[in-house]
């Protein structure tokens, strides 16, 4: 059956969901018909679905399969802060006695309506990522089959990160998952986020949707960190969105890894004065993925600041296109913004496009951005062969040398070591196999 | 004329509106088909071009109006007059020019720079080109320069294996219209080998309320040939729109250099939508040089297709956006040939509100191996109410490209203005000569005159940049 508005409904009243929450699923769906596929006139030539139908994937099946409600409460022997969720279900779920006694929340969105409805009732209404401005976003709130929530109260640091694993299996399934993370006041932390697949019938594909909403408190910070790295048959859809008060910060990190397609949307939004964002993207695109990431920073409020670095390697017939948008807003007086977006092409048939755009309005400010595409040099090969080093292993020397500046600003260690893991292994073995205990972030 | 006395020149020189109560002929407002044909019956075109006429008014027709760029809301296709004809020919002789067509040219100084530097000029007033002349010892080496009129009668050959081809009708909207009305512009084919050292030169001016100005220019540099054509243009101020909507084809042969300036200084109620492209072929060089000062909306991108091994191609672009205005400006490279390199570099002024927007595409086709290609795009905010916006479109196919692209944007630096000031310079002249500096890689390629001319026209744009 191909979904409608009718799964939407479905789904909701399976998650036995209350009135207001049903209201919006329709209205996204209703978005989600009518939307084109690609709003800004900037990028309607660049952006293609052929071949894709979001229709044809399945996000019901999961959450008539489980009985959402129980499966969510239970918690399992697993130690460290996190969730892990495996086709739509959570399996694995866990947080350390005392960050509950301090009043963190972390855990499902229905458990977290039912604790505390005056925290993520408004977050819900509020809707920052605007579902009638991005199809795909209007897709993910139309049909999400699995939300989480992350609270963690004023003034607290939490030092151990958060965790959240998704491992895709079923074909033709869609994973549609929605994550919420309110940071009071004051309050930092460390959000990892991984995808794996591990598909039992590895000739069809699935459909991994997935929202992520920041919302971040006067003088919070928080570190996002994201390892995508499902197999190369996922259709990867993800909308991030930071929104960022007074003085507080956030730092994105992703790492592209693996999905057949994936597109992707981060939006930094700088709401107070003096916040600021920073992103580190790196991609690794082998055979015939194709990726098209999209990041835009709007600075509203004055003396704020945000960075973009986007690094990528392209093999094969691999694909890559970077749309970065940097936006200065007429009150944003001494902001200061950069965008770069850097691709180093394999072969002939790899192919690498950007559009590096600023939109100024107002002058006491600083701005640039920087592109490039280029290729291996031939030289630099040759020169590390001649002191022994073997084709192979120069020309993945030179790559990891090329993702270097985005690597080396990614603030959290393991992440760094984690994703040079991985392009690593990509490099070796062209395959995205389910990870060995040491690629696992731990 | 000294540096000093042009600079003390005061901008309503272009300001003024002849009569047009003696125009031999004026079309009636608006569009539709018999207008069409009577442009066409009026020049005594041949079917083919009537019908070529015919075909692309139907296609601008179903065109929908572009949904980027400037806002286009306000151009009403029915307000315009399409064909206005000032005289009856061109003349090519200053004397013979009707007396106030002629007087106007003198205000602007055509006449002047014809006889200092220029190896030939056309004149185009309004929908026809109204004077043309080319030195003689040009004319015997076989290089045409005509108005399109001429062309086609003289060497219907010629145009009409290259016209349209760079730029069809289907290309977009408003080359669509021009294709449909065109009148008046420049038809220029240069023999191969010859080197025409002196620079050749038209004048587009619109004098009267709500016209249109629809030129057409075709230039041919054959093998291993040399020429740099210089465009300028003005119209007075009115207070609705006038549209100007050119289409410019060059193709540069086998080694050819083909350079091609334009300062456009339209009155700020003028829409000035043009479809500027060149191919080159083999080895060929290509420069577009392209100031934009005037009009309300400007949408113009400048394209070069490396066709050929070899072939380079360069714009260097310049816009200033004053209130109310907008620039959309940019610059296009198609590579589609092995080792052809490419180089853009924009900059724009933006001040009391003025919008400048830099629309580039810089795409590198299959095949098309160890392409170089640099951009660089600055601009320069002058106040806080100004806005520019770049969007810089990269497209890469190939791995063996090597391409950058850099693009900044600030706003002068109190400190710089302060070094300045300390050097004795006032703190408008420090104002001045910084914005000067920023946009020398500019008007370091135009011939002195012109370095001048540009430099003139910017100050008097900058005046009370400081309050």
């Amino acid at each position: 059956m191909p979904v409608s508005i009718a799964t939407a409904r479905e789904i909701s009243r399976l998650c036995d969901e209350p009135s207001w929450l049903l209201e919006s699923r329709v209205q996204a769906s209703d978005l989600f018909d009518k939307l084109p596929i690609e709003k800004s006139s900037l990028y309607t030539r660049q952006t293609d679905l052929r071949g894709i139908n979001l229709l044809d994937f399945d996000p019901l099946g999961i959450v008539s399969e489980r009985s959402f409600k129980a499966e969510s409460e239970s918690t399992t022997t697993a130690s460290g802060n996190c969730i892990t969720i495996l086709a739509g279900k959570v399996t694995e779920q866990h947080l350390s006695q005392q960050l509950v006694n301090n009043g963190v929340f972390f855990g499902d969105l229905y458990s977290s309506l039912a604790q505390q409805p005056n925290l993520i009732k408004p977050v819900l209404v509020d809707k920052a990522i605007a579902p009638d401005d991005d199809k795909f976003a209007a897709y993910n709130q139309a049909f999400y089959n699995s939300a989480l929530v992350l609270h963690v109260p004023k003034g607290l640091v939490v030092n151990d990160p958060f965790r959240i694993r998704y491992f895709m299996d079923d074909s033709e399934k869609a994973v549609v998952s929605r994550i919420f993370v309110v940071a009071e006041p004051e309050s930092q932390m460390t959000l990892l986020l991984e995808e794996y697949s591990k598909s039992s019938t590895p000739a069809s594909n699935s459909l991994y949707s997935n929202s992520v909403e920041l919302h971040v408190g006067e003088g919070a910070r928080i570190w996002f960190q994201e390892l995508q790295n499902t197999d190369e048959r996922t259709i990867v859809l993800t909308n991030r969105k930071c929104r960022c008060r007074r003085d507080s910060h956030v730092s994105w990190t992703i790492g592209y890894m693996g999905g057949a397609y994936t597109k992707s949307r981060i939006d930094s939004d700088l709401l107070g004065e003096g916040s600021t964002s920073e992103e580190m993207e790196v991609v690794f695109g082998t055979r015939e993925q194709k990726f098209d990431l999209n990041s835009n920073v709007t600075h509203v409020a004055p003396h704020t600041k945000s960075e973009i670095i986007s690094r990528g390697v392209l093999r094969d017939t691999a694909r890559t296109i970077f749309k970065g948008m940097l936006r200065i807003g007429k009150d944003a007086r001494g902001a200061d913004s950069f965008l770069a977006e850097h691709a180093m092409l394999l072969n002939p048939q790899a192919r690498a496009d950007s559009i590096p755009a600023l939109e100024i309005a107002t002058n006491e400010v600083k701005a640039s951005h920087s592109a490039s595409v280029a290729q291996i040099e031939e030289e630099q090969i040759f020169y590390l062969m001649s002191r022994g080093i073997p084709e192979n292993e120069a020309e993945k020397l030179i790559i990891l040398a090329f993702l270097e500046p985005a690597v080396r600003r990614i603030p959290v260690e393991e992440v760094k070591t984690a994703l040079v893991d991985l392009v690593e292994k990509k490099w070796t073995s062209n395959t995205n196999s389910l990870p060995e205990e040491n690629t696992r972030m731990k | 004329m000294a540096i000093r006395e042009i600079l003390s020149d005061d901008s309503s020189k272009y300001d003024f509106k002849d009569s047009t109560d003696t125009y031999v002929y004026r079309g009636k407002k608006g569009l539709s088909i018999e207008i069409v044909e009577e442009i066409s019956r009026r020049k005594n075109e041949p079917e083919w071009l009537t019908k070529f006429r015919l075909q692309s008014y139907a296609h601008f027709l179903k065109r929908p109006m572009p949904n980027w760029g400037g806002n286009l809301s306000r151009v009403d296709f029915d307000e315009i007059y399409y064909y206005a004809k000032p005289s009856d020919k061109a003349e090519k002789t200053w004397e013979e020019v009707p007396e106030n067509i002629r007087n106007t040219f003198d205000r602007l100084g055509i006449p002047e720079a014809e006889k200092k530097f220029l190896a030939g000029v056309g004149a185009q007033y309004e929908s026809e080109v109204v004077y043309h002349s080319l030195a003689k010892d040009l004319e015997e080496k076989g290089v045409l320069f005509l108005d399109p009129d001429t062309a086609l009668r003289e060497h219907p050959d010629i145009f009409r294996k290259y016209f349209a081809t760079i730029i069809p009708p289907e290309d977009n909207k408003f080359a669509a219209l021009n294709s449909a009305v065109f009148s008046g512009g420049s038809f220029i084919y240069v023999p191969k080998g010859v080197k025409v050292e002196m620079p050749l030169q038209a004048y587009f001016r619109i004098n009267a309320q709500n016209i249109g100005q629809f030129e057409r220019t075709l230039i041919i540099a054959d093998e291993g040939s040399e020429v740099h054509y210089i465009e300028g243009c003005t119209a007075p101020v009115y207070s609705s729109e006038s549209l100007h909507s050119a289409v410019v084809e060059l193709i540069a042969m086998k080694g050819a250099h083909l350079r091609y300036t334009t300062i456009q200084n339209w009155s700020k109620d003028v829409y000035n939508l043009v479809t500027k492209r060149a191919y080159a072929y083999e080895n060929a060089n290509v420069e577009w040089i392209d100031a934009n000062i005037g009009s309300s909306l400007t949408m113009k991108y400048p394209s070069i297709y490396l066709l050929g091994r070899g072939a380079k191609a360069e714009t260097i672009s310049v816009a200033y956006a004053g209130r109310g205005q907008h620039q959309d400006a940019g610059a296009k490279m198609v590579h589609l040939a092995p080792d052809t390199t490419s180089r853009i570099t924009s900059k724009s002024v933006s001040k009391d509100g003025g919008r400048t927007s830099y629309r580039g595409q810089l795409h590198v086709g299959k095949g098309a191996s160890n392409v170089k290609s640099y951009v660089r795009c600055d601009a320069l905010l002058l106040d806080e109410e100004s806005k520019t916006d770049t969007y810089p479109y990269i497209e890469v196919g190939e791995d063996s490209a090597t391409i950058t692209h850099e693009a900044t944007v600030g706003k002068i630096g109190e400190d710089q203005i302060f070094y300045l000031m300390s050097r004795g310079l006032t703190e408008v002249d420090a104002f001045n000569m910084i914005v000067m500096g920023f946009l020398e890689p500019f008007t370091k390629e135009l011939p002195m005159v012109y370095a001048v001319e540009m430099n003139r026209l910017l100050q008097l744009e900058m005046e009370g940049a400081i309050g």
